[in-house]
This record gives C-alpha cells, sequence and structure tokens, in this order.
C-alpha cells in the first residue's frame, strides 16, 4: 500500500506546489488590477478654458478621455464670498474661466500624460490643464513596482515549475520505466503500457487541483486574507470557484500528460536495439 | 535446421549476437529447438547465455544470420510484431522482475490481460495457478512481502498464465535455496511434461534430481556447441 501512495505522492506534492504559487500569482494579478482600476477611477485632471468647450468634440479628439464634467463656478465663487465684497464677486463671476473635471479611460504613464497635456492645450481657448503630475508620478511608480514584483514572481513560478517537472521526470522514468519494461516483455502493446501512466497522472493531476482547490477556498471562507486586503481597500476575490478550478485543473492535466508523454517516448526508445 | 517447419518452435542459423560492433559475444549459432523440448544452456558467467537468450524475446537483435521464433523473423521484426510475439512466450527471471506495485494475484493476471481475457477468466485461471504454486493464500500480498522463493514462484505462474508456445527462464534458480530451486525446477518439468510446453532454460547448473529428457548446448568462447555432439548422450 505504502508504494501506491508513494508514487502518487510525489507527482501530487510537486503538481501542489505549482498550483499554489499559480493561484496567489492569480490573486497578485488581480489584486493589481484592482488597485489600477481604483487609481484610474479616482484620478482626474483639471482643465481651464476662456470659452465653453463642446465636450463631445473634445472627447471625439483625444479617444483616452473617458468623460470631462464641468465644474460649477459658483462652489469657487461661494468660498470667496467672505474674502471679496459684492461687486469684486460680480466682476469675478464676468470673468471667471470654465473648469472641466476630466476623467481617463486608463491609468496613463507620465508621457501618456504628458501627451495629453498638450493635446488639451492645443485646443482653442483652453489656457491651462493641470495633471497633478508629480503625485500622479510617484503613484504610478508604485504601480509599475506592484507589475515587475508580479512579473517577477511569475518567472520564479516558472523557474520552480520547470525545475519541479524535470525532477518529476526524472522519478517518473525511475518508477515508470520498469513497470513499462516488465508489460512489454509480456507483449503489452504501448497503449496498454502507456494507460497505466495516463492513469496515474490525470488521477494526481485531479487530487492535487482539488487540494489547492480546497486550501484556497479554505482562507476564503477563513477570512484573514479578506482582513488584509480590507486594510488596503481592496475588495479581491481570492477564488473565483469555476474560473479558478478550470484554470488550475487543466495546467495540471497538461503537465501530467506532458510528464507522462515524456516517460512514454523514452521508454520507448529502449525497445528494438 | 533452416528454413524451420511446424515442429519448430526456434531456429537459428549462423546468428552472432553482439552489444558494440565488431565485438560478438555469440557467434555463429545454429540450432533449432522443436516443439516440446527441454533445452538447457549452459556456460560460465560472462559467456553470453542471457545474451543468447534475450535474443529470443528481442530484446537484443542478431548482429547477422537468421533468427526465428514460432516462424517470425527477430532480425527485422517491428515493435508490434515483437509485443504480439511476446504475448505467446512466458519468461522468468533470476530477479524475478515482478511488478512491486501490483499484488501478487495482478502480477499473475498480467498476460492475460494483455491477451484480452475476460475479469473472469483472469481470475479463475489466476486461482489455479496460484493454487498449483501453493501461493494461493497470499494472492492479495505484494511482492516485497515474499521470500525469493515465493517471488519465483508467483514468477513461474505469470509465465504459465497464458499458456504460452515456449518458457524462457534466464537463471530461475541462481536466487533461491536448495528447496525453492527444487520446486521451480518441478514446475518446469511439470509444464514440459503436462502441458508440451517448449522449455529453454539459461543456468549454471542443469539439476541432477530431473526426471526427463532434455538437450543441452554449452557456450564455449562464444560458440554454442551441443553436448550430445562432445559426448553422444542424452536426447
Amino acid at each position: 500500500m505504502n508504494l501506491i501512495v508513494r508514487e502518487h505522492i510525489s507527482l501530487i506534492v510537486a503538481l501542489f506546489t505549482i498550483l499554489f504559487t499559480l493561484q496567489v500569482y492569480f490573486i497578485i494579478e488581480r489584486t493589481i488590477n484592482i488597485y489600477e482600476t481604483t487609481l484610474k477611477n479616482n484620478y482626474s485632471m483639471i482643465t481651464v478654458s476662456n470659452t465653453a468647450l463642446n465636450i463631445d468634440i473634445v472627447r471625439d479628439e483625444i479617444k483616452v478621455i473617458d468623460k470631462m464634467e464641468p465644474i460649477d463656478p459658483q462652489k469657487v465663487v461661494k468660498r470667496l464670498q467672505d474674502e471679496l465684497n459684492k461687486e469684486d464677486i460680480g466682476v469675478l463671476e464676468d470673468n471667471l474661466p470654465h473648469f472641466y473635471r476630466v476623467f481617463l479611460k486608463s491609468y496613463p504613464t507620465p508621457n501618456e500624460l504628458l501627451k495629453i497635456k498638450k493635446e488639451l492645450e492645443a485646443f482653442n481657448g483652453i489656457t491651462r490643464v493641470e495633471t497633478y503630475s508629480k503625485t500622479h508620478d510617484q503613484i504610478f511608480k508604485l504601480l509599475i513596482l506592484f507589475k515587475d514584483i508580479s512579473n517577477v514572481f511569475l518567472l520564479a513560478i516558472f523557474l520552480v515549475s520547470a525545475l519541479l517537472v524535470v525532477k518529476e521526470m526524472r522519478i517518473w522514468q525511475f518508477e515508470h520505466t520498469e513497470r513499462m519494461h516488465i508489460m512489454a516483455l509480456f507483449g503489452a502493446p504501448i497503449w496498454m503500457r502507456s494507460a497505466v501512466l495516463f492513469k496515474v497522472a490525470i488521477l494526481d493531476a485531479f487530487v492535487s487541483s482539488i487540494l489547492v482547490v480546497l486550501t484556497f477556498i479554505t482562507l476564503e471562507v477563513n477570512g484573514w486574507l479578506h482582513e488584509l486586503f480590507t486594510m488596503i481597500s481592496i475588495d479581491v476575490d481570492i477564488f473565483e470557484f469555476f474560473q479558478d478550478t478550470f484554470k488550475l485543473l487543466s495546467i495540471s492535466i497538461i503537465i501530467s500528460i506532458i510528464l507522462a508523454l515524456v516517460t512514454i517516448l523514452k521508454n520507448r526508445e529502449s525497445y528494438g536495439k | 535446421m533452416y528454413p524451420p517447419d511446424e515442429q519448430t518452435v526456434i531456429s537459428a542459423k549462423n546468428v552472432s549476437l553482439a552489444y558494440i560492433e565488431n565485438e560478438p559475444i555469440i557467434y555463429d549459432a545454429t540450432f533449432t529447438v522443436k516443439k516440446g523440448e527441454f533445452v538447457f544452456i549452459t556456460g560460465p558467467s560472462g559467456s553470453g547465455k542471457s545474451t543468447l537468450l534475450k535474443s529470443l524475446y528481442g530484446d537484443i537483435k542478431p548482429r547477422s544470420g537468421e533468427l526465428a521464433i514460432t516462424n517470425t523473423e527477430l532480425n527485422t521484426i517491428n515493435e508490434s510484431t515483437l509485443m504480439t510475439l511476446r504475448q505467446h512466450i512466458g519468461i522468468v527471471f533470476q530477479d524475478y522482475k515482478l511488478i512491486k506495485e501490483w499484488n501478487i494475484e495482478k502480477n499473475v493476471m498480467l498476460p492475460l490481460l494483455i491477451a484480452g481475457y475476460s475479469k473472469r477468466v483472469c481470475e479463475a485461471q489466476v486461482d489455479k495457478l496460484l493454487a498449483h504454486v501453493d501461493l494461493y493464500h497470499r494472492k492479495g500480498r505484494f511482492p516485497m512481502e515474499l521470500s525469493g522463493g515465493e517471488q519465483q514462484r508467483v514468477a513461474m505462474a505469470r509465465a504459465l498464465s497464458h499458456n504460452p508456445t515456449v518458457i524462457l527462464a534466464d537463471e530461475p534458480t541462481g536466487n533461491l535455496d536448495k528447496y525453492s530451486s527444487g520446486v521451480i525446477w518441478k514446475l518446469l518439468e511439470g509444464a514440459n511434461t503436462q502441458l508440451q510446453t517448449t522449455i529453454i532454460v539459461v543456468t549454471h547448473d542443469i539439476p541432477p534430481a530431473l526426471n526427463l529428457e532434455y538437450t543441452h548446448y554449452s557456450i564455449h568462447n562464444g560458440k554454442l556447441v551441443n553436448e550430445k555432439d562432445r559426448y553422444g548422450k542424452m536426447r
């Protein structure tokens, strides 16, 4: 019985490690996407114009603009009511330019921001565009840092997975070649010798996927990770049941089948010397 | 005699075997084995006995000459035909070659599963054979849980399970004590006398208590010699 358990356990452990780190990567990717969307939604620039702008024309010209909202000048005037007399306020109201808040479709890079600024400034009547570039640049750099860390993590996952798969291939060569050779000595055709291997591969792929799914469902139900994300005001799905289960199972089955195929092909070479 | 007739199970003509080009282990071997014949191949360690046996189940191809088993040419055989041919051969090894992840019952069942018999037929045949080798009570055990002698009895039951045309045994008693060796020789003798199975055994020593006629080849310096020709006795 121990032999049967040992036969499965090494592949299940390797697959579990790969799938677990992949799911962590999915969560990080999701978090970064949510963070980027939040940044995009919270970011806007202010445009000052001497004349009233036709918002539709501006949006047609500059495609990255999601929406433009005029800012009510009375809000500015009200703030100054205590400091100015009625006459001055009247003059101010007559000469006050038009203010617009500009929202973008995506969170821009500093270069994109500069380009949008120039395009806006080229419009007739626009006298000033405030992009708050210093704050934007700092936040953008932080976002890029997160994305870079995520990519390095993905590369690390790829390398660790490759090493685990190569190691597993060696173990499989050792564990299964003898059985396949004995079966061949008694005339088992290649499909029959391989069937055992595919059975182990598919079974282990399912078991490891189920274990990872259960682990992340437990983390989701436990709420500990959610609390961590809530602290940074991000509401992320730790485990999207159907989507993530499908992804993990597919990856697991693909890795297992590659393992089985390599073992079969290497084993095939031993015959007909 | 070449080409073989219907009664010929194995025929070899000027067969040379080598692992390295131009360094033959066996050369110019010419012999035939008839249906129901019991053949011993003896020789010192490293003389090429096991290599010769390997060539008979297609694990090594002849470098030259013509070799056929049950009228199937082994020189040009492809993997698919080789697998079909092996389904008519029973092989016994010195190191048993049992599948350690499978229990005894499944190990003995292997040739029957390959031949495509139904589960019911397989189980009935395995039960009968395990009773014959006195291991029915241990059919759920795994190879590592058995002694060497018991493992070799399992290997014998497996070799007999599909009623093969020929059994090839490579030093079947090499790792066994006197009692277990006696049991294995009795099983081989029974298969030959009761089932008319052709048997070829590679061994260091021919057991003295064997109660049947046999052919004896020995290998000297890569040459296969029929001992009858040397001493003018036996079959």
